[in-house]
């Protein structure tokens, strides 16, 4: 009877079962994850604090890329030493250079945010479909351009598509065609996903600081361009031109406004942005950085861009794409611009013969930056025409001059123009050569996780 | 009612009393005496008004009654055997104090009280202790039979026999008195118990703790002492600093890496037993950190330490007793009355032994020259001669070393009202720490525990608190960054030092000098109710409550800082609060199985901890505010509080076969708040089996060899929940006004958190022999096979995972501990006054890393550094073969390179042992420590190209056996920018953390000699004291080793150095 009643206590202490005994309160500084994308307020609040936490620190996508990869070729230079900076500037980056941690980094730590998200919106089901799928739609564009720069800086890196630290941290380097196929994949999905519309911001609709289906589409229009599909890069960069919600701006000085309406996304600053500070003379005449010889050189005369982002300042070339430094911030960091796309098509169309039609597109471009239109001419002469402008329009932005060379180097044509354009151009630099075209894995970054192989050269 | 008597010569008349005496005397020597109707103790009381010299107890002759009785005689003595005649006292005379001693005579008592002790088999239990309440405790004989001599009829006497529960019991005399012990199941025979217990000749802390002297330490160290020889449980000091508390290393979960914050994981748990159990906050009254280093324990409030391991043993204890138990019980009431207060005094001088050796400014700047020449680069020249004289930047011998002094007091009495009995106790020590600056640590603690009985049921309840302050300076090992070279440089404190552009002192190339103080307060309680419902059940009921606070800041007094309100300069401040309960009932049926008897245990542990942080700059002024902000709501606290809740159930089974062959199996569900629900909880099982082959002899046959022989072992898995916090949780934390995007609020999701995070599993297996030989020596010999299926090291993670540069994370690991272990115990006796004590503990252990994260394929005890960064720190030689470099030619890489050959990584042994001499009065006890381990050698690196604040970048010059890393030059003084070839970059460019060599060390301690005298009882009674107790002591005298890097026997080789000590000590007990 006694071993009845102890078998009966004995089912009842472990069959109860201890869950809702070790159930524990939450900090209260802390939101839940499910209770996040159990609301749309909150889940909104998530996407606006990925693009927040882009601007809350220079980064890759907020000054280094502009700095470094323009330090890197024949974009900008700086007189003084700097620690920071002379790995790049003398092309001679080795693995345990310290700054190289912040570019490999920083993107990661991005692409995390966008894969909370992701996997929340996925898991959740609570959410308004139209606000779900345009954060999810989002959220896929701001990995998707993080991976493009990871991949076109580092060349195979791991692709980390969830928040498990315990699966990310031992990921090897995944093949750069898989990450693009994913980047193609995720940005074709974003387009279907994102409304055409930017999404509402409290602070105005006009304001182009997160993405919408434009955009996702032209960034898929740049990977086409640089993964040399050059017909669905023309086609997509005139899906977007043809879109009626973007013009060029007729004055280079308005292109970097928060109503500039050239833009197709551009990120609010905290402050200012990181250009703004960084380009700034800090003493009266002698800037950290400024454009290098040949790029001041390589300004056609009256070419309206050289004289609004590169005026003199007690006679030395300043670069001031962005130039506000005080009062309410009038100018948004930004990320794609319509003038891109006019390009990208140039070059795809000229790539597949279409030598007309591209000479338009530039002639636009180069119409709205105060130049005559270039007459008629061969394939090669408008492809290196199309160069010199695209460096007359990305130089000190985003580190565009110094991926289009690397672009360009890969021609499988040993006589493409632009080819041996690019090859003669980074010959500026006496240590570069071809492997230093990606840039070293941090060796604290092997250091912590040995599946990653480094790059051929260092 | 008055009688008057009239005498012939003398008479005496008392009113008002019971009693009349009457004195008569015959003759001139003869006198005579009459006593009426009083006591025995009134007659003795006339007696001595009478000029006799009588010393007797007060108490005992109330009791006796006199009708009528007249003594006469010329001697006292004559009339005293006529007094005595018809009681059961008799007397001597004592020349040496010329009194006559009254005492019991056993002879006249009357029939003894008999009784026999059997077990519930009705097996007499030999050797069985009974204690009365006054008469002295006896043994019962080999029939289980015992007797007390007493003029009582009845007598209330404690049974106590290991393997069985106490019992108290009440004797009548002419009763058979037959008392029936129930075995004891928490004890279980199939375990091996390391540790301190009763009555183990040489270890007993009564013994050794309080006995014998050496009192001067608290708990906390003494503990750490005892403990350090034994097998299994390894002990190691972190570093010399007096206030660093020891690191235990139970054997067979050896530690992966040795991050502190990780550290927990793989720690044995302690707890405090019969206050309350499961509980993580006691760990902090034994094994402190840094700055709290108080205690609210004195040993001598101790009963028993002892460490508990394998898998049937812990399973108990649940999860927290998932890495081995060291379980302290403390004292509760026995039969002394009198107060008991003791004194302990030592005085001692302190000084240097295992220096480390640091740069001299010289040399520092020799080494940075020649690196800047190595590296092609223009050398910008210190003006060395500003530095003068001061150009030694060692350890000025001021700093550490000097008088060290120890004052200890402890008050304790029990007592005991029918069913009520209690302990009492007050302490208050102080101790000063020989270090340059004031450095006293001071506590004081109160501890009580009643117990009342009533029956079958019996409550117990406890109360332990305390407070304590500590001010101790905190040396950084780092030269500061914030060196300037025109800065000004004077010698403070025994320390040079300069100041950076802030007017902040800071010391240049040796080590940084700060002040920490802290405090804190404890309280803990706990109460047991044991029921005893019927025949074969047991019930019993734990509820336990503590609360613990600590006040700790941290100044830089060298610094030129500015004063805050209370004048003190203290800069940075941080609080913590921590509160618990835990409850937990337990059930134990047992039921007749076979040839023996089949236990049945069933229990439960509910506990819900609150810890509550407080960080502050400094605002915070003083003590009192900080204090008090705890009281106000938590949501004032800038840190939320974290919770924590554990539950567990157990059920175990132990089948004692005619109490030779013991079977036991567990099961056990354990749920803890660190999981997910999903992962919550988890069921662990163990089985254990241990046989006597040889039954204890208890003949004491002079021609066995062996005198008792039990074999066993046991297997299982038990987990342990040892790791962050809400790892498992997926979270949001919103931004603040300021970081609007777009005029949205936002949120950042919270990094590095695992929705998979599990129980850390371990298999056990555990197997072992243990014999007493010659009927004086205890040899164990003890095999563990541990396997770690999926524990928690912390790890630097990589930032693809996304949570930024060098985040430190778990990841799981699988660790197989294996190790062989034998200790030797004996107490010889030599000669008829002259006894030999000799320990000897020895393990070897085999550990190996299974598997591991991509990262880590090897790693190095001591070090956050893998196998594998080292290696590629080190670089690779012709062959490709990993190989140090041998910086400066000097021969010593060669030897740190076979170090590296160690498959283990790890202690590939180590002993300990203690010789004792003893005679009635005095002793010599020496202890002495061998350790064979990898240990790492500071080494002095100097940088070109370094970026402020890294070791990343730049070309490394390494020398052996000086200081630490250099943590690069401030930015507003740079060195010249260089471009190191790959070739030279080439040792430096994995560089994570300070500059350590490895090397194999061998080393043998000597680690406390004592000389003790007991001073005769004559002297101590001149001050009313029981025993003066002298000694002379000598304390870490020599570390004998080739090892160059500062005391090899620390785990951090950068530390603060061990200091010797030697003093002279008095233990004073009233």
């Amino acid at each position: 009877m006694k071993l009845t009643a102890l078998a009966i206590l004995l089912l009842l202490v472990f069959s109860t079962g201890c869950r809702k005994l070790v159930e524990v309160d939450k900090p209260g500084n802390l939101i839940d994850n499910d209770q996040v994308f159990a609301h749309d307020s909150l889940a909104e609040q998530t996407m606006a604090g990925a693009y927040a936490r882009i601007m809350s620190e220079n980064n890759l996508l907020n000054g280094n890329l502009t700095k470094w990869a323009g330090l890197y070729c024949d974009d900008i230079t700086r007189a003084a030493v700097s620690d920071r900076d002379s790995g790049f500037l003398q092309v001679t980056l080795t693995p345990a250079y310290f700054s190289l941690r912040e570019v490999w980094n920083k993107p990661y730590q991005y692409i995390f945010s966008c894969n909370s998200i992701l996997e929340g919106v996925r898991q959740s089901g609570k959410l308004s479909p139209s606000l779900a799928s345009q954060i999810e739609g989002e959220a896929l564009f701001l990995r998707a351009i993080c991976y493009f720069y990871l991949v076109n800086l580092f060349g195979d890196v791991p692709l980390v598509t969830g928040t498990n630290y315990s699966i990310s941290a031992s990921m090897p380097r995944t093949d750069q065609s898989t990450i693009y196929d994913t980047i193609v994949a995720n940005l074709t999905r974003a387009m279907t996903l994102l409304p055409a519309t930017y999404p509402g911001t409290r602070a105005g609709s006009a304001l182009r600081i997160r993405a919408n289906s434009w955009t996702a589409r032209a960034l898929l229009s740049r990977v086409s361009l640089y993964r040399q599909q050059w017909q669905a890069a023309a086609t997509n960069a005139t899906a977007v031109i043809q879109s009626g919600l973007y013009q060029l701006c007729n004055k280079p000085d308005s292109v970097f406004k928060y109503n500039s309406p050239e833009t197709l996304l551009q990120l609010q600053p905290i402050t200012y942005t990181a250009e703004s500070i960084m380009f700034s003379a800090n003493q009266p005449g002698i800037p950290t950085y400024e454009p290098t010889a040949g790029l001041l050189s390589a300004f056609e005369q009256g070419d309206l861009r050289k004289s609004s982002w590169l005026p003199q300042k007690s006679g030395v070339h300043v670069i001031r794409k962005y130039q506000q430094t005080s009062g309410p911030a009038r100018e948004y960091n930004v990320l794609l611009r319509l003038t891109e796309l006019y390009l990208i098509r140039a070059e795809a169309l000229l790539r597949m013969n279409n030598v007309q039609e591209a000479l338009s597109d530039i002639n636009t471009v180069r119409q709205h930056a105060g130049l005559l239109p270039l007459p008629a001419s061969d394939k090669n002469t408008i492809l290196l025409a199309l160069a010199h402008e695209r460096r007359s329009v990305f130089f000190a932005e985003l580190g565009h001059r110094f991926l289009d060379l690397k672009r360009w180097m890969q021609s499988p044509d040993d006589n493409d123009p632009l080819k041996i354009m690019a090859m003669h151009a980074m010959r500026v630099k006496p240590h570069w050569n071809q492997q230093k075209n990606l840039w070293p894995i941090p060796a604290s970054e092997i250091s912590a996780n040995n599946l990653l192989v480094q790059n051929p050269g260092y | 009612m008055t009688l008057a008597v009239v005498l012939p010569t003398k008479t005496l008349l008392i009113t008002g009393s019971i009693l009349l005496i009457t004195m008569l005397q015959s003759s001139a020597q003869t006198r005579t005496f009459t006593f009426k109707n009083c006591s025995l103790y009134e007659a003795l009381q006339t007696l001595k008004e009478q000029g006799f010299r009588l010393a007797h107890n007060t108490s005992l002759p109330r009791k006796y009654h006199i009708d009528s009785l007249t003594i006469s005689g010329n001697t006292q003595e004559e009339m005293l055997t006529q007094l005595f005649k018809g009681f059961p006292f008799g007397f001597e005379r004592s020349q040496e104090f010329n009194q006559i001693n009254v005492f019991p005579d056993p002879v006249k008592l009357r029939t003894p009280i008999r009784g026999q002790v059997i077990n519930e088999e009705n097996e007499p239990l030999a050797g069985a202790n009974l204690l009365p309440g006054q008469l002295p405790a006896v043994e019962a004989d080999q029939h289980g039979r015992f007797q007390f001599i007493t003029a009582k009829d009845s007598l209330r006497i404690s049974v106590t026999m290991v393997g069985y529960q106490p019992r108290e019991f009440w004797m009548v005399n002419g009763k058979s008195n037959r008392i029936t012990m129930q075995r004891q199941y928490g004890e279980l025979p199939v375990t091996q118990k390391i540790g301190l217990f009763p009555g183990d000749p040489v270890r007993s802390p009564a013994e050794a703790i309080q006995a014998k002297g050496g009192t001067d330490e608290g708990a906390l160290n003494k503990i750490q002492d005892m403990l350090s020889d034994e097998t299994g449980l390894l002990v190691r000091r972190p570093s010399g600093s007096p206030a660093r508390a020891p690191q235990y290393e139970m054997q067979g979960y050896y530690l992966v890496n040795n991050s502190n914050t990780h550290r927990n994981s793989v720690d044995p748990q302690f707890l405090l037993e019969g206050i309350s159990r499961f509980d993580p906050l006691q760990s902090r009254l034994l094994k402190t950190t840094d700055v709290d280093s108080w205690t609210t324990l004195f040993n001598n409030d101790i009963e028993t330490v002892e460490a508990l391991r394998d898998a049937a043993a812990t399973s108990p204890y649940g999860a927290h007793g998932a890495n081995g138990m060291v379980v302290t019980t403390l004292k509760k009431a026995s039969y002394k009355k009198a107060p008991t207060l003791q004194l302990s005094i030592f005085q001692g001088v302190s000084w240097n032994t295992g220096l480390l050796k640091l740069l001299d400014t010289d040399r520092y700047l020799e080494m940075r020259y020649a690196a800047h020449q190595y590296a092609k680069a223009p050398l910008v020249d210190y003006d060395v001669t500003r530095w003068g004289n001061n150009r030694n930047t060692n350890f000025p011998r001021a700093i550490f070393g000097g008088i060290t002094g120890k004052t200890m007091a402890h008050l304790s009495r029990s007592w005991r009202l029918q069913r009520l009995s209690a302990y009492h106790s007050i302490g208050f020590s102080r101790e000063r720490y020989p270090l340059s600056a004031k450095s006293v640590n001071q506590l004081y603690s109160a501890y009580t525990n009643i117990d009342y009985l009533a029956g079958r049921v019996k409550i117990n309840l406890s109360l332990l608190g305390g407070l304590g302050t500590t001010s101790l300076p905190y040396l950084d090992p780092r030269p500061s960054q914030y060196f300037s070279p025109n800065a000004p440089i004077e010698k403070q404190n025994g320390l040079l030092v300069t100041t950076d552009s802030a007017g902040t002192a800071l010391n240049p190339f040796g080590w940084q000098y700060s002040k920490n103080q802290a405090s804190g307060r404890n309280l803990l309680s706990g109460l047991l109710v044991n029921w005893h419902p019927a025949k074969r059940l047991d019930l019993s009921l734990r509820v336990g409550w503590a609360r613990q606070q600590t006040n700790e800041k941290a100044a830089v007094p060298i610094a030129a800082q500015p004063a805050a309100a209370d004048g003190k300069a203290f800069a940075y401040f941080s609080a913590s609060q921590q509160r618990t309960f835990v409850i937990s009932p337990h059930a134990d049926y047992w039921v007749p199985l076979g040839d023996g008897k089949l236990q049945l245990s069933i229990g439960a542990t509910y506990q819900s901890t609150r810890t509550f942080q407080q960080f502050a700059d400094s605002s915070y002024t003083n003590d009192a505010a900080l204090w008090n902000d705890f009281n106000r709501s938590p949501a004032y606290n800038t840190a939320y509080p974290v919770y924590y809740r554990y539950a567990g159930s157990y059920f175990g089974l132990t089948w004692n076969i005619r109490n030779r062959l013991t079977f036991q199996a567990n099961v056990r569900q354990d749920a803890s708040s660190r999981f997910s629900a999903e992962h919550s909880t988890v069921v662990f099982g163990s089985i254990g089996l241990s046989y006597q082959l040889l039954r204890r002899d208890t003949t004491h046959d002079k021609r066995k060899v062996f005198n008792w022989i039990k074999l066993r072992a046991t297997g299982g898995t038990t987990g342990s929940d040892g790791m962050a916090d809400y790892l498992y949780w997926s979270s949001w934390k919103p931004g603040t006004a300021n970081t609007a995007y777009g005029g949205q609020s936002i949120l950042t999701p919270q990094t590095a958190y695992r929705s998979d995070v599990r129980w850390m599993t371990l298999l056990k297996l555990n197997g072992g022999l243990d014999c007493k030989l010659f009927r004086h020596v205890d040899l164990t010999v003890n095999y563990y096979h541990n396997l770690a299926l999926n524990q928690f090291i912390s790890i630097t993670l990589p930032g693809q995972t996304g949570s930024g540069t060098g985040t430190n994370f778990d990841l799981p690991v699988r660790v197989r501990n294996s190790g062989i272990e034998w200790s030797l115990r004996t107490r010889l006796k030599l000669t008829s006054s002259l006894y030999g004590t000799v320990q000897w503990a020895f393990t070897r252990p085999w550990n190996k890393l299974l598997s591991a994260p991509a990262s880590l394929l090897d790693l190095i005890p001591g070090s956050t550094l893998s196998t594998r960064q080292l290696f590629t720190y080190l670089g690779k030689d012709a062959n490709n073969n990993f190989a140090m470099k041998d910086y400066n030619g000097d021969g010593k890489i060669t030897k740190a390179a076979d170090a590296l050959e160690i498959k283990d990584r790890e202690i590939r042994y180590y002993w300990s042992c203690a010789f004792g001499l003893e005679r009635r009065k005095s002793s010599l006890h020496i202890r002495l420590a061998g350790i064979n381990q990898p240990q790492f050698t500071p080494r002095t690196q100097a940088y070109v190209d370094g970026y402020p604040g890294s070791h990343t970048n730049g070309y490394l010059l390494n020398r052996p056996g000086a200081v630490l890393d250099w943590d690069g030059p401030y930015s507003a003084y740079q060195f010249p920018s260089v471009n190191p070839t790959p070739e030279q970059l080439k040792g430096a460019q994995y560089m994570t953390g300070a500059g350590v060599s490895l090397e194999n060390v061998f080393c043998i301690t000597i680690r406390q000699i004592d000389l003790r005298w007991e001073l005769p009882s004559k002297l101590a009674k001149k001050i009313s004291a029981k025993g003066i107790l002298l000694y002379l002591q000598g304390k870490d005298l020599a570390t004998l080793s080739s090892y160059k890097g500062g005391n090899p026997t620390l785990i951090d080789p950068l530390g603060l150095p061990v200091m010797a000590t030697v003093g002279i000590g008095a233990d004073i007990n009233f």
